[in-house]
């Protein structure tokens, strides 16, 4: 199959809104986006108080949260199996092979990303920023808040960097998502069963509009950035 | 009298082993205006920054009307709610004006309407509420800091180097809004460069220097040498030779501008120094009298009367002879506290 071939086969799956496409689109959407928006709450205040609070151990954290950055979807995909597995700590709640043992893994893979990214993005605040709110009264949580929202073009960043990560993630999706059809396979579990099945069309389909949704979510950190 | 505003004892400052600041004693009084002048790295910003309740001293103590500054959370936030701090070169939020100076208010939970409108006509920046910030030129964004700081209406306001970026024509403006401040009862203390601004606008002036406090004003200041000459001591300054006391070694000098006496005629006086000059400039000083700028080779200030000024009907460009006795110079050595 040519890759000409490939493409109008993509595109006519994709018009005619094939049922497993559009599940496997809708379960990536939903796992990365719920995982981008709890690894947001978590490494957020983290990478902030990293950032501005000086104690001691600061530095040791700060390079853990960076080295936790380059964590391989696959060691969290075993440490959420084992965490998930009947066996495991958490063997009870039988969340193993659900959407929702996918949003933990990947919650756990983005936080530390989220935290260093935050961290870095507020270390090179301007430091006058954080004075000026507490001169004009500000307590120091809404100056931290004014801080982030200061730096909002960064953070912004920083998130859609985290659901790009989450949405492309195959690792986790596959060890604790079980690519179960209309469950738990996403766009990339998908990507990959059809390939290894030849099916290299519906594969290119799906890649497309991983594609699409990765510009999607930069049009519109672009339009929420602050004009300069 | 009143309690002091603040009260500084023993207050040490010290960043990477660098004592920045190191004031022995030092009351600011409610309801007046202090000008805080000095050379650049004198410590000035950072006592601002104390006095704003930003910067913890290293050791020693700070009262804020008659209470120990207890730097802790929440104490800290309810004290820094009576203190405006505006910067030199002021960060405004990445919003609108009228944005930026309804912050301090939403922060208290106050009504912000009205307080953000009269705030912006005091600077006389009415139209510019709905502008970007972020577009402003330099002497804007100063003047709408200015305006996020009177919003608020604080008992205390403290301006470093307020003038500085403003253009020249809105110089006067924030001026007189120090004035103003400083007649409504409230506590302003400003930093400064200029020496005729600080007596102008000030009913009492500090000079810093290197971190202390300095005794008298540190204003014509001359650098060069002393020499015994015919068994008198002197301080040469080119093209100045000025009398000294005798014994004085100094690579610097100050003279208090109120010691020096300005006259049409040479003085056959007992003063030491006589110098023939012309008055560069003739400056209103608020208290009464007038800041003259007299070239004599060098620049020296002197101040006079308003009333003499008339009588004896000087104006600028007027040759004019500078008086002083050599125990109006103040020796500023290594061993000077205030340059150490």
């Amino acid at each position: 199959m040519s890759f000409g071939d490939a493409l109008l086969s993509a595109l006519r799956l994709l018009t005619a809104w094939d049922p497993h496409v559009v599940s496997a689109v809708a379960v990536s959407l939903r796992v990365s986006l719920l995982a981008t928006v709890l690894a947001t709450a978590l490494g957020l205040p983290i990478g902030f108080f990293l950032a501005v609070r000086r104690f001691p151990g600061r530095r040791l954290l700060a390079v853990g949260a960076n080295t936790l950055t380059a964590l391989p979807t696959v060691v969290v995909g075993l440490l959420t199996y084992a965490l998930l597995s009947r066996r495991g700590a958490l063997g009870i709640l039988g969340l193993l092979y659900t959407q929702w043992a996918m949003v933990i893994g990947e919650t756990v893979l983005v936080t530390p990303l989220m935290a260093a990214l935050t961290m870095a993005v507020v270390s090179g605040a301007d430091p006058q920023i954080e004075e000026t709110a507490l001169t004009l009264g500000a307590t120091r949580l809404s100056a931290a808040f004014t801080v982030l929202l200061e730096m909002r073009s960064g953070i912004l960043a920083a998130i859609a960097t985290g659901f790009g990560r989450l949405v492309s993630e195959l690792g986790i999706a596959l060890m604790v998502g079980g690519n179960i059809a209309d469950s738990t396979r996403t766009m990339t579990t998908a990507i990959a069963l059809e390939t290894s099945k030849g099916e290299f069309a519906l594969g290119f389909a799906l890649g497309l509009i991983l594609l699409a949704v990765a510009l999607a979510v930069n049009v519109a950190v672009a339009a929420l950035a602050p004009p300069r | 009298m009143d309690m002091p505003a603040y009260r500084l004892r023993e207050l040490r400052v010290e960043r990477a082993a660098r004592r920045v600041l190191d004031i022995t004693a030092l009351d600011l009084l409610p309801g007046c205006v202090t000008a805080i002048v000095g050379p650049n790295g004198a410590g000035k910003t950072t006592l601002l920054r104390v006095l704003a309740f930003l910067l913890r001293p290293t050791s020693g103590s700070v009262e804020f009307v008659g209470r120990p500054v207890a730097y802790h959370e929440p104490a800290l936030s309810t004290l820094r709610r009576q203190v405006t701090l505006v910067a030199q070169t002021p960060v405004l939020f990445h919003r609108s004006v009228r944005a930026n100076v309804a912050y301090g208010l939403r922060a208290r939970r106050r009504a912000t309407d009205g307080g953000v409108e009269a705030a912006l006509a005091a600077v006389g920046m009415t139209d510019f509420a709905e502008r970007a910030a972020w577009k402003l030129s330099g002497g804007e964004a100063q003047r709408v800091a200015l305006a996020r700081a009177l919003a608020i209406d604080p008992p205390v306001y403290l301006f470093d180097e307020p003038t500085k970026s403003v253009d020249r024509q809105h110089v006067p403006i924030v001026e007189s809004l120090i004035t103003q401040l400083g007649a409504a009862g409230k506590t302003v203390i400003f930093t400064t460069h200029n020496f005729a601004q600080a007596y102008r606008l000030s009913d009492m002036l500090i000079s810093l220097s290197d971190g202390h406090i300095a005794p008298f004003p540190l204003i014509n200041l001359l650098r060069g040498t002393t020499e015994q000459i015919d068994g008198h001591s002197y301080f040469l300054s080119e093209p100045l030779r000025i009398e000294v006391p005798d014994g004085t070694v100094a690579r610097t000098i100050a003279i208090d501008p109120d010691a020096i006496i300005v006259s049409c005629d040479a003085l056959h006086s007992s003063a030491r120094n006589s110098f023939a000059g012309r008055i560069l400039k003739a400056e209103r000083d608020e208290r009464g009298g007038l800041l003259l700028t007299i070239d004599c080779g060098c620049n020296f200030v002197a101040r006079i009367t308003r009333h003499s000024y008339d009588e004896m009907a000087l104006n600028v460009g007027r040759a004019v002879y500078v008086t002083f006795k050599s125990s109006a110079i103040h020796a500023l050595d290594e061993d000077t506290p205030a340059l150490r």
